[in-house]
């Protein structure tokens, strides 16, 4: 027959559903006044072998009860938490707070990989202002006031002697006039021509290179062109060079792409050519190291630019260049 | 220039594949814009490049054909039987440095009538406007060889003689009038070339003849002009007087002097042929010959600058189907450059015809086997990476990156309200801008960036986050360039926004804490933000902000004085900031670099204070002061609450802040870190006058 004692305890244990609740078993049982506690400090006035006896029977009574009273905390606990975890629910649908990375402008992208690309050849990164001297931007690159040159150009002027930079060919006088051979180097940034229309934006962007040393060829000018037209547009992109003509380069390519809009096949974009001219480049011309002060005959090289706006556009079917510069945040998101 | 093909298969003998032909010319360097069809014939729209003056003629264009596909020339057959003697009428030049040569032809008794349709046919599809059979020779001819040509009435020619000279060296005067042929009167500097008779000029050299001495239908006897003129003096006069014509743009790049007696004698046997007519004698005045051009070149310097294994065989080849006369001297060669190529002067240029003519594609393409190691310009990439970072950062905190063009006008700096004394009004102005409204240099970005939020906001976007990092502009008092310095612009825009956390990524604090969180990335300290005094930001919600005292830049809520000067519908709320980042770069420069320092295991010790401060307060003081006492058990303070209303006193604030104290070796007691914290804040008390808040 079971103990009473024990009974009690284990059917108002069974009840408990609050820490509170069980604390208060706790003091009723094994307290100071405790019922357990009682008992024990009763043992005195038992003969020795009743004593012996209940002793050890109230000590295990004891153990159990602690026993039980953990499990039951813990138990209780445990169950708080949970209680808690199911009232803190969130819907984790909304939104999260406001966090858009923004979107980097894809003339800049282009421009970043156009680099990245040379930097990988070995090509430096040089700048030069975009307010000008005419002497830089057109004398000393061959192209003498008042010859018909200038007309493929149509410049803004600051004065007669101060133009904004039609191109970034200036940053080539300016550094082979302070650094000797072999130069290895790009200069990206803006560009002005007095021009708007459809396909025409008075601001610009261009890359343009320079490679000089003893023994550089046409040869190796079409090697690292081709490089880099694969490397921008894929693997196999169709290249042609055509002969064409500007008054710093001699001889003087343009470089074509086959269409990547229409896989070469003719259409609006490359206006049914299959072709779309990318670059255009040539072998420095003497009198351009003539205005260096380079040695008569010791040096070549050659020079490339591109427009990074059209090159842009060709890579992510942008039809309007226009859109550059509206700055919709729609459209830079995008890149 | 529009070449009908059936026109210009009259100058080629031989076959090739016209199919081709477009594509052939193109790889050669003529390059074929477009072909259109006009009445069974192709016209082939072709793009010359400004070097090769030779190719604006059906015979030039012929000649390159011959070249590529090794065909013979056809030159047009004529010949003046019978000519007449006239030794009255008299030629001279007063100005031969600008005038090389000129020769004439009369012809009398013409009738100048309409063209027979063939004519009109020819010159239409080539886009020249049919005039009367006289002036359409003329045309006609100046599209074969190349060569303008001009037809005066003799007869209103005056004292029966033609002057060639300036304004200067005729008249002695400095500038001249005279009505052009298209009816505008024009006035001409005294270096313009013009053509006078006896006593008036009659044409403008090279560029347009003059109304006086027009060919018409009442004219029965002319002067035929052939001439050639210094390329640079027509440019600079068809440049001053705004006009380019077919006969300015050919003489401006460079015409062909041996070549013009052919073009005038053609001319002449046409007319003849077309409105009958005496012929005379022609009168050549040619002072002094150009002597022809010679090149000299080695073939092997050739290959090695194409980079192409050619055998000289080939080359010489080449050349001789361009017409160039080749000499062997010892070692290398001597090219005599036909009259016609006037483009041609270095060995560099003979590279470029041999290459030309053996086709650009078939040159390998070659990577340089190894570079030479180019030194970096250390400086600027460290200044392109600095700006890079910025930009990445830029992106990862929301911000879209804006390019606009490097303009604005005086009118975005009033709408600013900037002072006419202020810096950014030294603009640099442009002599011929498109618009007014980009009429100067920028001195600032901001004026652009707000133009970007309007335009965004009137397509309905409703909140923005933008930036531009570009180059400004500075005109410099004794120097020709401006000073260029690089900024950075960037705002936030807002209107009606709402957020279920109750938050406000658009307020001032948050683009603060951009700018704030930029210097932090860049590990500038010293930054000071004082309150504004830029006439364009709302003057209770901005600041300057300085870095070791000097000012680099602004932030602030645009005020809505300028909000109303744009196109808004709405009421947006604008918060703005542009920094100057040459300023930063040198402020980096400073920097030393980074040494890791150790920092305290120890356990820290917090206190948390409020005070009571007048409505005005800036909590920037409570930082200074705490800093000023400077303890070095102090690690941290920050502000935690900022509270006005119920409980406060009107005309009070209450700021809460809470400072972390730390010992480097030694854990803290309570005791002392109570005795310093009641320091401090009677420090601060005493100093500002604030009341401690229970």
């Amino acid at each position: 027959m079971e103990d009473p004692l024990k009974q009690s305890f284990l059917s108002e244990i069974g009840q408990v559903s609050s820490l509170q609740e069980l604390l208060n078993i706790k003091a009723r049982y094994i307290g100071k006044k405790g019922l357990l506690t009682e008992k024990i400090k009763g043992l005195g006035n038992l003969s020795n072998e009743d004593r012996k006896f209940y002793g050890k029977y109230y000590n295990e009574l004891k153990n159990f009860i602690e026993e039980q009273l953990k499990t039951k905390e813990s138990e209780l606990k445990q169950r708080e938490i949970e209680h808690s975890l199911r009232k803190d629910i969130i819907d984790i649908t909304l939104p999260g707070k406001d966090y858009y990375f923004g979107g980097c402008h894809p003339v800049n992208k282009t421009l970043i990989e156009i680099i990245k690309i040379f930097q990988e050849l070995g090509f430096t990164v040089e700048e030069g202002p975009e307010v000008e001297l005419d002497y830089y931007n057109f004398e000393a690159l061959n192209i003498p006031k008042n010859h018909p040159a200038r007309d493929m150009q149509d410049t803004f002027y600051v004065s007669e002697e101060v133009v904004l930079r039609t191109h970034t060919s200036p940053v080539q006088v300016r550094v082979m006039e302070k650094k000797k051979p072999p130069l290895r180097f790009i200069s990206p940034g803006k560009v002005y021509r007095c021009d708007s229309d459809v396909t025409h934006t008075p601001m610009f962007h261009q890359v343009e290179g320079l490679m000089v040393d003893e023994d550089v060829s046409f040869s190796h000018l079409k090697g690292v062109l081709v490089y880099f037209l694969e490397r921008l547009f894929g693997e196999n992109t169709p290249v042609r060079f055509r002969p064409s003509f500007f008054p710093f380069t001699e001889p003087s390519t343009e470089i074509d792409i086959g269409c990547i809009i229409c896989g070469a096949k003719g259409c609006r974009v490359c206006k049914g050519t299959g072709w779309l001219e990318v670059l255009g480049a040539g072998m420095v011309h003497p009198n351009v190291f003539r205005f260096a002060g380079y040695p008569e005959g010791k040096y070549t090289g050659f020079a490339f630019g591109m427009g990074v706006e059209r090159l842009t556009m060709l890579k992510y079917g942008i039809d309007d260049i226009r859109l550059f510069f509206e700055n919709d945040i729609r459209f830079l998101r995008q890149f | 220039m529009k070449i009908p093909l059936s026109w210009l298969k009259e100058y080629l003998e031989g076959t090739m594949d016209e199919a081709i032909l477009p594509e052939a010319l193109t790889m050669a360097g003529l390059e074929v814009g477009s072909v259109e069809e006009i009445e069974g014939d192709k016209v082939f729209d072709l793009e010359i490049t400004p070097n090769r003056a030779d190719c604006l003629s059906l015979l030039g264009i012929a000649r390159e054909i011959k070249a590529i596909f090794r065909l013979n020339l056809k030159k047009p057959q004529f010949e003046i039987k019978q000519a007449l003697r006239d030794d009255r009428f008299t030629i001279s030049i007063a100005d031969p440095h600008l005038c090389y040569r000129y020769a004439g032809r009369i012809i009398r008794n013409v009738k100048v009538t309409s063209s027979p349709e063939w004519l009109k046919l020819r010159l239409e599809k080539a886009g020249i406007r049919s005039i009367n059979n006289v002036v359409d020779v003329t045309n006609y001819v100046l599209l074969e060889y190349g060569h303008p040509l001009h037809a005066f009435d003799l007869d209103l020619l005056e004292d029966y003689c033609i002057r060639v000279g300036t304004p200067k060296s005729i008249l002695g005067t400095s500038s001249a009038e005279i009505e052009t042929l298209d009816g505008v009167k024009r006035v001409v500097g005294s270096e313009d070339l013009l053509i006078w008779d006896g006593k008036r000029p009659v044409a403008v050299a090279g560029v347009m003849g003059g109304a006086n001495t027009e060919v018409t239908d009442r004219t029965v006897n002319i002067l035929l002009e052939s001439a050639y003129f210094k390329p640079e003096s027509i440019r600079k006069t068809a440049k001053r007087l705004g006009i380019s014509t077919e006969a300015s743009y050919r003489f401006e790049r460079g015409t062909d002097i041996e070549n013009l007696i052919n073009a005038l004698d053609r001319a002449a046997y046409l007319i003849q042929k077309l409105t009958g007519g005496e012929i005379y004698e022609t009168i050549d005045v040619y002072p002094t010959k150009i002597p022809v051009k010679e090149i000299s070149f080695k073939t092997d310097r050739i290959r090695k600058f194409i980079g192409l294994e050619i055998d000289d065989r080939e080359i010489l080849e080449i050349l001789s189907e361009l017409d160039i006369e080749v000499k062997k001297k010892e070692d290398f060669y001597i090219a005599k450059v036909p009259t016609h190529r006037q483009d041609l002067s270095i060995e560099e240029d003979i590279a470029e015809e041999v290459a030309r003519i053996y086709g650009y594609d078939r040159v390998p393409a070659e990577m340089p086997k190894a570079f030479k190691p180019v030194k970096e310009n250390l400086e600027l990439s460290k200044r392109r990476e600095f700006i890079n970072l910025i930009r990445d950062a830029m992106i990862s905190l929301g911000f879209s990156e804006a390019v606009n063009m490097s303009f604005m006008s005086v009118q975005d700096l009033d709408n600013l309200e900037i002072p006419q004394e202020d810096r950014r009004r030294k603009v640099i102005s442009l002599l011929n801008p498109l618009r007014q409204e980009e009429s100067v240099m920028r001195t600032m970005l901001t004026p652009s960036i707000i133009r970007n939020i309007e335009r965004n906001t009137s397509r309905g976007i409703e909140t923005i986050k933008l930036f531009e990092i570009g180059r400004v502009f500075f005109s410099e008092h004794s120097e020709p360039l401006p000073q260029e310095l690089t900024h950075i612009c960037f705002a936030t825009k807002k209107e009606d926004f709402k957020s279920i956390f109750n938050e406000d990524p658009f307020d001032f604090y948050s683009l603060k804490g951009i700018v704030e969180g930029l210097l932090r990335r860049l590990r500038l300290k010293d930054i000071l933000f004082r309150r504004s005094s830029e006439p364009f930001l709302h003057t209770g919600q901005s600041a300057d902000i300085y870095i070791n005292g000097e000012k680099f830049g602004f932030i602030g809520v645009l005020s809505p004085k300028v909000i109303s000067k744009f196109d808004f519908k709405t009421k947006p709320y604008v918060c703005i900031a542009e920094l100057n980042l040459e300023a930063l770069f040198r402020a980096i420069q400073n920097i030393a670099a980074v040494t890791y320092k150790p920092f305290s295991n120890y356990p820290p010790i917090k206190r948390d204070t409020a005070l009571l401060v007048p409505i005005d307060f800036e909590a920037q003081k409570i930082f200074d002061l705490i800093s000023s006492y400077g303890n070095e058990l102090v690690e941290d303070v920050y502000i935690f609450d900022v509270y006005k209303g119920k409980g406060i006193p009107e005309g009070k604030l209450s700021i809460a802040f809470r400072i972390t104290y730390r010992a480097s070796e030694r854990t803290l007691t309570s005791e002392e870190v109570d005795t310093l914290h009641s320091k401090l804040i009677q420090n601060i008390i005493s100093e500002t006058g604030a009341e401690l808040r229970f």
